[in-house]
């Protein structure tokens, strides 16, 4: 055994996708038009029932169903679809082809040992095939185009047996090759309207015949010229895009089908083993550019129903300005999953962690209104308190025993004392900051009012006292 | 016409029956029924407040979990009678301490120099009235949080069951200082009025689960912060506009 490939093709990937997120639309009949000619390029089993064919026009379609749904094709939906269906078999086989746009090429033959024989590969990968509910036709062969052509003529049979294979090869139409139009006409013109017809002829004189092409492409379908191909790598960030079967304008209603795409995320994300720490969501409204926005948690996160309930925070703020149309969901900067280092035995009433915490309060309230405070090493009161926007856990200070009491309540700015107080201590003399253009001057009191309450104030060289600080 | 009356009889002290039900159930609905076997609940586990004085009105300090009230004017040195106690929690804990809306920015110098942990000290700043409840309740229920401190002036009863219960669930301390009004009536676990003295400060336990309330009664700083409490020398007073003191 030298060689073996598997080839599976798609023959309608964008319906599939549609259907696949759209559970409950069996009852309605799905087409997808293909642009310049307008005609049917795929459909579902109930736009079949009603006669509709592929390869009709869309006029012709239209009037044998009146409420016929009309989906345009798009290339990029079977793009995202096909690298969907690569990432999931990524687990099973590791050589994974694009070989062309509606159809994935395995190589097998590397795989034998792992899974024994072919028989328990295949089932592994038609499992993972059935789960995906998608439609497929295979076939295998000991050549990457002797694959793929039969399967574009639904062989549907694996095999190892060379026999058989060329066998059924040699029954193939020169149509369904990958030779150009213009070529199989000319073959035809000839009389050659089989495989088996011009493999018969020797490789040289086809070479002299017709045009090079044909005789490199027999080459490689026989086997006798090598046929390089490019093995796909799977990405490291989660990206799809779903398209809405309905216009929603409902913020409630849009967390179903965001919820099927966390779901696909939380699988991705656990194949890796990986947490994600920030998602990228974008909505597409009807004639109205894209608005996206991005939610994230420091701690990471790979769970779709923690990511759902920090996206329904978020959305709570998001005003909807025309009907959302499709979706994408994306997952931006992931890492190693570490496992948490909780004691099993001091059971704490709550889940959360502070960082969950954290991205759950910055979800609702915004990303500035939560902080925590760090010293900063300056002798100015208003420079030495700041804030920051991380639990940081690394130690961002480390100054001597600070000299003098300072008030707990630090006003945003001082302000002209209007009150009158008694003086309890000080003076403090803080002069400083001559070197950055924010110099002071100030001699520092604590102060206490009639009432009771504790007051930080200065006096400046004019002699003017301003309140700067309350101690609570 | 016997019968009759008879019959009248028996509803009458089926009746009265009920009603002594009745009666029961409504007194040990508003807690006025003392049971014995309900002593057990009470167990709960205390902060000690680093105040000799509270903690013996307390007997044995704050209650680790609840809501409690604090009424008193700003500045007169009411959150530093929860300071030591907090302080003492976090060191053991390792949890978080969430300021939500401080009436004035927090001044990280004086937690730093109090030996408060700052990576364990969170502020929420929010203007909106239901975020910073909505925000409080989400800390007490995290259960990564030892205290939550807000500032509100309204509150009613169903807002402080909420936090209760979220304070049950996280093992977390609600305070809620308020310098308008005294809160009567709300369930909180405990309530407490504050006004100031020259050595520190007064207090008064309004309300209190499980005991009875008590009168006002003193509480030095002198020990905490000698420099926060009033000196027996002569006063330097001092009024504004003033261009000249003798300091």
């Amino acid at each position: 055994m030298k060689s073996l490939w598997i080839y599976l093709h798609f023959p309608q990937l964008q319906l599939d996708t549609l259907l696949a997120q759209h559970n409950g639309t069996g009852t309605m009949a799905l087409v997808i038009v293909e642009q310049p000619q307008i005609q049917v390029a795929q459909l579902n089993s109930v736009a079949m029932k009603t006669g509709i064919r592929e390869g009709m026009s869309l006029a012709a379609a239209t009037t044998l169903c009146q409420d016929l749904q009309v989906y345009p094709y798009q290339k990029k939906v079977e793009e995202d679809k096909l690298k969907e269906v690569a990432d999931k078999l990524y687990k099973f086989t590791s050589d994974i082809c694009f070989f062309s746009e509606t159809g994935l090429l395995l190589r097998v033959h590397t795989m034998l040992k792992l899974y024994e024989n072919l028989e328990t590969y295949w089932l592994a990968i038609q499992h993972q095939l059935a789960d995906m509910n998608i439609t497929y036709h295979y076939g295998s062969a000991l050549t990457p185009f002797a694959a793929k052509l039969l399967a574009s003529d639904n062989w549907d049979q694996v095999t190892q047996d060379r026999l058989q294979i060329q066998q059924r090869l040699m029954h193939c139409s020169l149509q369904s090759t990958e030779l150009d139009n213009k070529t199989v006409k000319k073959l035809n013109r000839v009389g050659l309207r089989r495989l088996q017809q011009l493999i018969e002829i020797p490789l040289s004189d086809i070479a002299k015949r017709f045009t090079h092409d044909v005789a490199e492409y027999l080459g490689r379908l026989s086997g006798a010229l090598s046929h390089p191909v490019t093995f796909y790598h799977p990405t490291s960030h989660f990206e799809r895009y779903m398209e809405l079967l309905y216009e929603i304008s409902s913020r409630q209603t849009l967390i179903h089908p965001l919820g099927y795409l966390l779901k696909a995320m939380e699988q991705f994300l656990i194949l890796r083993d990986q947490l994600t720490i920030q998602v990228n969501v974008c909505l597409y409204q009807r004639d109205r550019e894209a608005f996206d926005f991005n939610v994230g948690t420091k701690q990471g996160e790979y769970r779709a129903d923690v990511w759902q309930r920090l996206i329904e925070l978020q959305l709570e703020n998001v005003i909807l300005k025309a009907p959302v149309i499709a979706l994408t969901l994306k997952s931006t900067g992931t890492q190693a999953c570490v496992p948490e280092t909780s004691d099993l035995f001091t059971s704490k009433q709550g889940r959360l962690t502070r960082l969950q915490l954290m991205a759950l309060l910055q979800a609702k309230l915004g990303e500035q209104a939560v902080f925590n405070p760090v010293f900063v090493n300056d002798h100015r009161p208003e420079k030495a308190s700041q804030d920051t926007n991380t639990l940081q856990t690394s130690h961002s200070i480390n100054i001597g025993i600070p000299q003098s009491m300072r008030p707990i309540f630090l006003l945003p700015r001082p302000r002209r004392l209007a009150e009158q107080v008694n003086i309890e201590h000080g003076p403090e003399r803080v002069q400083t900051g001559w070197w950055d253009g924010a110099s002071i001057e100030r001699d520092y009191f604590i102060a206490r009012t009639p009432q009771g309450q504790w007051y930080w104030v200065f006096r400046t060289p004019q002699q003017q006292w301003f309140l700067h600080g309350v101690f609570s | 016409m016997r019968i009759a009356l008879f019959l009248l009889d028996i509803i009458l002290f089926l009746y009265t029956v009920l009603c002594m039900n009745n009666i029961i159930s409504l007194l040990q609905n508003k807690r006025l029924v003392w049971k014995a076997n309900r002593t057990s609940l009470r167990s709960t586990k205390y902060i000690q407040t680093g105040f000799s004085e509270i903690d013996k009105a307390l007997d044995g300090g704050w209650p680790q979990v609840g809501v409690i009230a604090l009424q008193s004017l700003l500045g007169v040195g009411e959150l530093r009678l929860f300071m030591p106690g907090l302080k003492r929690q976090g060191q053991q804990n390792n949890r978080l301490i969430v300021f939500i809306s401080p009436p004035w920015p927090m001044n990280a110098e004086m937690l730093y120099e109090q030996g408060f942990n700052l990576q364990n000290i969170m502020i929420i700043q929010s203007e909106d009235h239901n975020s910073q409840l909505w925000g409080a309740e989400q800390c007490l229920r995290s259960g990564c949080c030892d205290a939550v401190l807000i500032w509100q002036r309204k509150l009613q009863v169903h807002q402080v069951k909420r936090l209760q219960l979220a304070a049950q669930q996280g093992g977390a301390l609600n305070i809620v200082f308020s310098d308008k009004h005294v809160y009567q009536g709300l369930p909180f676990s405990l309530s407490l009025e504050a006004s100031p003295i020259p050595q520190g400060i007064k207090v008064k336990i309004n309300k209190r689960i499980g005991a009875w309330p008590l009168d006002s009664f003193e509480v030095s700083m002198q020990k905490h912060w000698p420099q926060l409490t009033k000196q027996d020398k002569s006063d330097y007073v001092l009024t504004p506009p003033l261009r000249n003191v003798n300091s």
